[in-house]
């Protein structure tokens, strides 16, 4: 059953639904930028970590840098090494839009006054294991998608695959499951009170 | 409770109204519930009652819990 919002409160989750919506146009925009940087399979830029060997940089000649990360320009790339470096290009935005796609859904869905729903807990709870399963697997294809760049350029990188974690994103997804999970409890509360006089 | 026995439980709401010439809007100004309330519990669709909205009903009413809410025997 909907609950009565407040004017104020429907502009806030108007909001929300906007910005949803248009973090959805800002994912789409970034999957197409995505496939544009990495297709066709010539140029492919590929970022590659040097933060286990910075190199020492002089800009204009004056000021010292340090470099920790490089783009390696790879062609002609194999299918599997290609197909890591297509899905490390796309797999940020498809995160970015799944997470966008939750919050509009939620927005849209707390401004008709609907909130302990079915369909509200599983939009925070694709949310919080997007950007869980992000937090491990964005990394880890970036790492070894420049990994087996490298190997297929000539350049041993010694490694075949790297694992790695995104902390702030795994926080995000941690905190949006406890958000999720207080809302499976406010369901169950929900549903216990319906009918009560 | 198994969920079937809350169907079991009938208000005799209407019945009590109807004796005292009292209609469901003058009965939800008296007891502080909503209309919407009262009519779900008139109508048999309340799944649980407040103690509160129970005591306030029968107060008005003048009538004893189980004057408003009978138990239907087993089919």
């Amino acid at each position: 059953m909907a609950q009565r919002v407040s004017s104020s409160r429907q502009h806030d989750f108007l909001l929300l639904t906007l910005a949803g919506a248009l973090t959805v146009v800002a994912g789409l925009a970034g999957i197409v930028e995505g496939l544009v940087r990495v297709v066709p399979n010539r140029d492919v830029p590929v970022t590659v970590d040097l933060a286990d060997v910075p190199h020492e940089l002089l800009l204009d000649g004056s000021v010292a840098a340090e470099a920790t990360e490089a783009v390696v320009r790879v062609s002609a790339l194999g299918p599997v090494p290609y197909m890591l470096v297509v899905a490390a290009a796309l797999l940020p935005a498809i995160t970015l839009l799944v997470v966008a796609v939750c919050f509009a859904l939620l927005g849209r869905s707390f401004y008709r006054g609907d909130f302990f729903t079915r369909g509200n807990l599983v939009a925070l709870n694709a949310a919080a294991a997007a950007l869980g399963a992000g937090a491990v697997v964005i990394p880890t294809l970036e790492g070894t998608a420049a990994s087996s760049a490298l190997v297929n350029a000539g350049a041993e990188s010694g490694q075949a695959m790297v694992l790695g974690l995104d902390m702030t994103m795994l926080l995000a997804g941690l905190l949006l499951a406890a958000v999720g999970y207080a809302f499976q409890r406010g369901a169950r509360l929900k549903r216990d009170t319906e009918g009560l006089v | 409770m198994p969920v079937d026995d809350e169907a079991r439980v009938h208000c005799r709401l209407d019945e009590l109204l109807t004796e005292r010439g009292m209609t469901l809007a003058r009965l939800a100004e008296l007891v502080g519930v909503t209309v919407v309330n009262l009519s779900v519990l008139k109508n048999d669709r309340a799944r649980a009652i407040r103690f509160s909205t129970l005591t306030a009903v029968c107060d008005v009413l003048q009538c004893e819990v189980g004057d408003l809410l009978v138990v239907t025997p087993r089919e």
